[in-house]
């Protein structure tokens, strides 16, 4: 034990120096079982008895694993996350986390009377907190709550659902859960930690159904080994309990949880687009791809359909392979595959363009390889001619197409404006700007979607657009 | 003064701006500018219903000749004809 407290330094000691630590203990209780309650009886020792509960994964024979002893943090707390999803890999076996936040760790000394930690409270807020979430809200968030009494292991699966684009609330208490549920809810999955102070998990879980019985929900109960073990578990047969922690097995389980749409439903569902959800999907698919068909030879049509085809393959035949998830609608599910499938390929060409053109010292453009011999290109550089021609050619015959629609719109300085901004990449508020009012605008890009969507420019007909009249 | 973005990357930019143009539109606007442009707008949208059917149809067929597939086989299994060595 000495030896494990020296690896941490004299101040607050980092993530790193706690992982650390963790591991060499996780290592001593392997090798000799009985250190480990010495530990807890040392740990309560220093700490004071005021919390019972068990710390997450460490399975205690005196206290059953729904205590109810002690309330440990009396507040809704915004989620902090610092932490990454690989955190998940680190067993929970940090000791006492409950009393972390309000333990000053430079008092953790020998014979330091230290303030029971859950009578200083933390801040709490009169109002709900923010979702706090780096993703703008839009069709791909989903929304979590975690209910967590353990701070670090509340900011595990935060942190995990965020890297799998949910927005997370937090709550650290029953009561808190609940209230937080009726204000919010439903969510796309409630995480509960079985071992929830004061209300057992299956408890608020039994809550939670009452006020929506489709609720997906997750039990944590790592101190059991199989879910025979798992007191009350017949009580929740439609609830996945998750024993195992590892990102794997949250994964799957998170996962299982989803709508997804079986292959019927997604028949059902193309029977079911109405007219103008059908003439959408064919125009947007023909607006993604109209001016590339010179190098893509893909027209709207193919787009749309390659997007069916690859989520009726679904994931499970790997590749690109895609599932609806019906908490979008078919169509935004649609247009955002096929809004994929097209980025890829753009980011595909990009790659291969950035390679190969440079500027010179006058700011001119030129290919790296046009003085240099295919065989010689292929020796240094690893890369197939072929693939640096294609570049080239696509650059070419984009360079035309660009000149024609110049020519197309000649007579309208206003489409020209509006193309020239969109190819500079500026929004719609920044072209405004620029002194087009909002129905000129939408009058200018009308003209713009007739040309260049129109029956007679490949638009309705399917035909090959060359980027000539 | 020389336009030093990729032309690829215009045209990119582009169709990006044109397809979502098309979102903000509603059904009403939307039929009025395929009616506009000459086109029928409910044979179009039945157009493009069948040529979802169309993308759909092929790996049912395949799922069909699967299942036909594993009928025979399971069959010939049971009479003891074929499939022997």
């Amino acid at each position: 034990m000495d030896q494990i407290h020296s690896e941490l330094p004299p101040d607050e000691p980092s993530s790193e120096a706690l992982r650390l630590a963790i591991d060499a203990l996780r290592l001593a209780f392997k090798e000799r079982p009985q250190l480990q309650e010495s530990f807890w009886v040392l740990v309560h020792s220093i700490l004071g008895p005021a919390d019972q509960t068990p710390p997450a994964n460490v399975p205690t024979r005196t206290s059953a694993p729904c205590s109810d002893v002690g309330s440990p943090q009396d507040a809704i707390h915004p989620v902090v996350d610092n932490s990454s999803s690989d955190l998940m890999e680190i067993e929970p076996i940090i000791p006492n986390d409950v009393q972390k936040p309000t333990v000053d760790e430079r008092d953790c000394s020998a014979g330091t009377v230290v303030p029971a930690p859950l009578q200083a409270p933390l801040p709490r807020w009169s109002v709900l907190p923010p979702m706090d979430s780096p993703i703008p809200m839009n069709g791909r968030n989903k929304s979590a709550l975690v209910i967590e009494f353990i701070p670090s292991l509340s900011r595990m699966f935060t942190a995990f659902l965020k890297s799998d684009h949910y927005l997370v609330r937090t709550a650290f208490q029953s009561e808190d859960a609940l209230r937080l549920y009726r204000d919010c809810g439903p969510f796309e999955v409630v995480v509960i930690d079985y071992r929830m102070p004061t209300k057992n998990g299956v408890d608020i879980a039994l809550d939670i159904l009452k006020q929506d019985p489709t609720q997906p929900m997750i039990i944590i109960a790592p101190d059991y080994r199989s879910e025979v073990e798992v007191p009350r578990r017949k009580e929740l047969m439609s609830v996945p309990f998750l024993l195992d922690m590892r990102n794997s097995r949250f994964r799957k389980v998170l996962d299982e949880l989803q709508p997804w749409a079986t292959r019927e439903e997604v028949y059902r569902a193309i029977t079911e687009l109405t007219a103008g959800e059908l003439l959408k999907l064919r125009k947007y698919g023909e607006g993604r791809v109209c001016l590339s068909r010179g190098t893509d030879h893909r027209t709207g049509d193919d787009l749309l359909q390659e997007a069916l085809r690859l989520t009726l393959e679904g994931k499970e035949s790997g590749g690109n392979g895609r599932r609806w998830n019906k908490r979008v609608t078919f169509v935004t599910f649609l247009i955002q595959a096929m809004r994929s499938i097209t980025r890829r390929r753009k980011d595909d060409n990009a790659l291969l363009a950035c390679d190969t053109f440079k500027d010179d010292v006058e700011g001119q453009e030129y290919c790296l390889f046009d003085h240099v011999s295919a065989s010689d290109r292929n020796q240094f550089f690893g890369y197939a001619s072929w693939e640096y021609e294609m570049a080239a050619d696509q650059r070419l015959i984009a360079e035309e197409t660009w000149n024609g629609i110049l020519e197309q719109f000649k007579d309208a300085p206003e489409a020209l404006f509006v193309l020239r901004g969109w190819s500079k990449g500026m929004t719609k508020k920044e072209i405004m700007q620029q002194g087009l009012s909002e129905n000129q605008y939408r009058a200018t890009v009308r003209r713009i979607r007739m040309k260049l969507l129109g029956p007679t420019n490949g638009g309705g007909g399917g035909e090959k657009h060359d980027g000539q009249d | 003064m020389t336009d030093r973005i990729n032309p690829v990357e215009k045209l990119e930019k582009i169709m990006e701006q044109l397809a979502d143009s098309v979102l903000e539109l509603s059904d009403e606007a939307l039929l009025a500018e395929i009616t506009e442009s000459g086109a029928d707008p409910q044979q179009e949208a039945e157009r493009t219903r069948s040529l979802l059917r169309h993308a759909a149809r092929p790996q049912e067929v395949d799922q069909r000749l699967a299942n036909a597939g594993d009928t025979t086989i399971s069959n010939y299994s049971r009479t003891g004809k074929g499939l022997s060595r």
